[in-house]
């Protein structure tokens, strides 16, 4: 009695797991299966083709050679990197002191870095945006990068990551003559470095989901990145459903294989960031 | 940084750097920090007293923008809209809560299930709002999919009704937003202890005493960290409204920071911009402390 019972629990979860996950996957599976269609064929058939007959690649090349669709992945690629290299490298330098050195105004700072987490870039658009006017950066990846160099988030996660290591560490080091700036740099540091890799994904992934301040900032057309370029073919051109969806399969496709790859740094990512 | 070994500091165990040390190494962030955090959140407060707008010398007007703001049928519209918005945070704090807690037992495949539930996380928003689109529009895929099971007679114009488009729009965030969460909770629910859920089974609590007398309690600081969170999204909300209606029709998905926009970015006007801006400001300090307050209680029944 017991036991079936418990068999039925089972059951039940899986079915109730298999439809959400149908929920989740299966606009994908539909995208793939319409980028997949001549744009004469109907998108919205019932029920819809897993793989459509007739299927074509055509639309892969035709992103391609009809829209500077390539010039867009090499900029949102462009503007991500230069974002994870800021982003990590202020991150670490920041939240190192603030980890394992005594100083006068550390409280001070720690509070005004956790102030920015619940103070979103999003409410303070038009200041920041007369801001990077005022250096000079609009219509640059500067523009959009820098604002975001600082992250409360990545302070917070590699000030978590540093207060894990042992003191001994450091006193051993220091033992052998090597300064603050060694131990930093080839003892401690390379001790959180699934930390450091965990924000730098986040920070890439946010990089390449970015829309409103890169819509704000980039204003010519051969700056815009993937999202940027998806939007305006989609909105302006109304370019035909079936090509839109094979741009969009090549804008989140590195991010799949990526995050398909590195599950793990992705999940400490999120917890790292609950704990604390 | 230190000239050669030195015999005192070897043995002394608390070594002394430097007083300067901490403050070279905060240094870069600091600045960075001040300039766009700081000094933005102080400068908005200038800014949206001149009448500030491209090729301008911004002149100071006091109240003006304000007043004109109150006073803007468009604005409140705006600020209820952003309000109605916060009805995806109640449902982003308990759905990835009931999932986590399906996806929390052990059973055999159930790494794959937690993968493909945190897949849309990864998935640009502008690609989601964009599929979106071509499922809600009127011949899209729903309507097709609803006709030809004879569920509905006339396609429905799900994104030009206005009673309608708002929440299309919030389902593609919450679409979208529920994985992060999902594993938000999943982390929480391992510091549940399992012979605590045990022992309530043992006592004949059924799944419902269970959940609310023990899992809740125990991770409700993981709820307030998911409520405060998709609070914070709710009111940045943007990329969706942007592709999905443009903040149509009749302006019923016009939210705060999208009027802000418009103001800024279509309308040119830089200090009115700002100071609607100062309202999402307001709004998300007052929320913040709301919330600060509620999660410093303890969840008790």
């Amino acid at each position: 009695m017991a036991r079936s019972r418990r068999h039925f629990g089972v059951v039940l979860s899986y079915v109730v797991m298999a439809l959400g996950a149908a929920v989740f996957v299966g606009p994908l599976i539909w995208v793939v299966s319409t980028s997949l269609m001549s744009p004469d064929q109907n998108p919205f058939l019932i029920p819809p083709q897993l793989i459509p007959h007739p299927f074509t690649v055509g639309n892969y090349a035709a992103v391609f050679k009809t829209w500077p669709f390539g010039q867009y992945l090499f900029n949102s690629l462009k503007l991500a990197l230069l974002s994870v290299a800021g982003t990590a490298v202020i991150s670490a330098f920041t939240a190192y002191p603030l980890a394992r050195m005594e100083f006068a105004g550390k409280r001070v700072f720690f509070a005004l870095v956790i102030a920015t987490l619940v103070l979103p870039g999003e409410a303070m658009l038009v200041p920041r945006y007369l801001l990077v006017n005022f250096f000079g950066m609009v219509n640059t990846f500067w523009g959009v990068a820098v604002p975001g160099f600082f992250s409360g988030f990545g302070v917070f996660l590699m000030r978590q990551a540093y207060l894990t290591l042992p003191q001994e560490l450091e006193d051993a080091a220091r033992m052998d003559g090597a300064g603050e700036l060694r131990i930093f740099g080839q003892i401690t540091t390379p001790l959180v470095l699934p930390s450091l890799a965990a924000l730098a994904i986040f920070t890439f992934l946010g990089s390449w989901d970015a829309f409103l301040w890169p819509l704000v900032i980039l204003n010519s057309q051969k700056m815009y990145t993937a999202p940027l370029g998806l939007a305006y073919f989609f909105g302006y051109f109304g370019a035909s459903w079936q090509l839109i969806a094979a741009a969009s399969i090549i804008v989140i496709l590195p991010v799949i294989v990526v995050f398909i790859s590195l599950q793990r740094l992705f999940v400490s990512g999120v917890t790292g960031a609950v704990k604390g | 940084m230190r000239s050669g070994p030195n015999r005192s500091r070897r043995t002394n165990p608390a070594y002394h750097r430097a007083w300067f040390v901490p403050y070279l190494f905060l240094a870069p962030g600091a600045v960075l920090l001040v300039i766009w955090n700081y000094i933005p959140a102080f400068y908005a407060i200038w800014i949206s007293l001149t009448n500030a707008a491209p090729g301008n010398h911004s002149q100071f007007i006091g109240l003006a923008n304000y007043v004109q703001l109150l006073s803007d049928p468009s604005f409140w519209n705006s600020l209820l809209r952003s309000l109605e918005y916060l009805l995806v945070v109640p449902v982003l704090v308990i759905i990835p809560l009931l999932v986590a807690m399906l996806l929390n037992q052990r059973l055999p495949g159930i790494g794959v299930f937690r993968a493909l539930y945190f897949l849309p996380v990864v998935v640009s928003m502008v690609v989601v709002a964009i599929v979106f689109s071509e499922i809600f529009q009127t011949i899209g895929l729903l309507n097709v999919s609803l006709m030809s099971l004879h569920l509905l007679k006339q396609p429905i114009s799900w994104l030009a009704l206005p009673s309608l488009a708002i929440f299309v729009v919030m389902l593609v965030t919450v679409w979208k937003g529920i994985g992060y969460y999902i594993i938000v909770y999943l982390a929480g629910l391992q510091t549940v202890p399992k012979e605590l859920i045990d022992s309530a089974k043992v006592d004949g609590a059924n799944l419902w005493a269970r959940v609310r007398h023990v899992t809740v309690p125990l991770i409700w600081p993981f709820m307030m960290f998911v409520m405060i969170i998709s609070t914070l999204g709710a009111m940045q909300v943007f990329t969706e409204i942007y592709v999905l209606t443009g903040g149509g029709p009749l302006q019923t998905t016009t939210t705060l920071l999208f009027y802000v926009w418009q103001k800024t970015f279509s309308s040119y006007r830089f200090g009115y911009g700002a100071a609607a801006g100062e309202v999402i400001f307001v709004l998300l300090v007052a929320l913040s402390y709301v919330e600060f307050r509620l999660s410093g209680r303890r969840w008790t029944t």
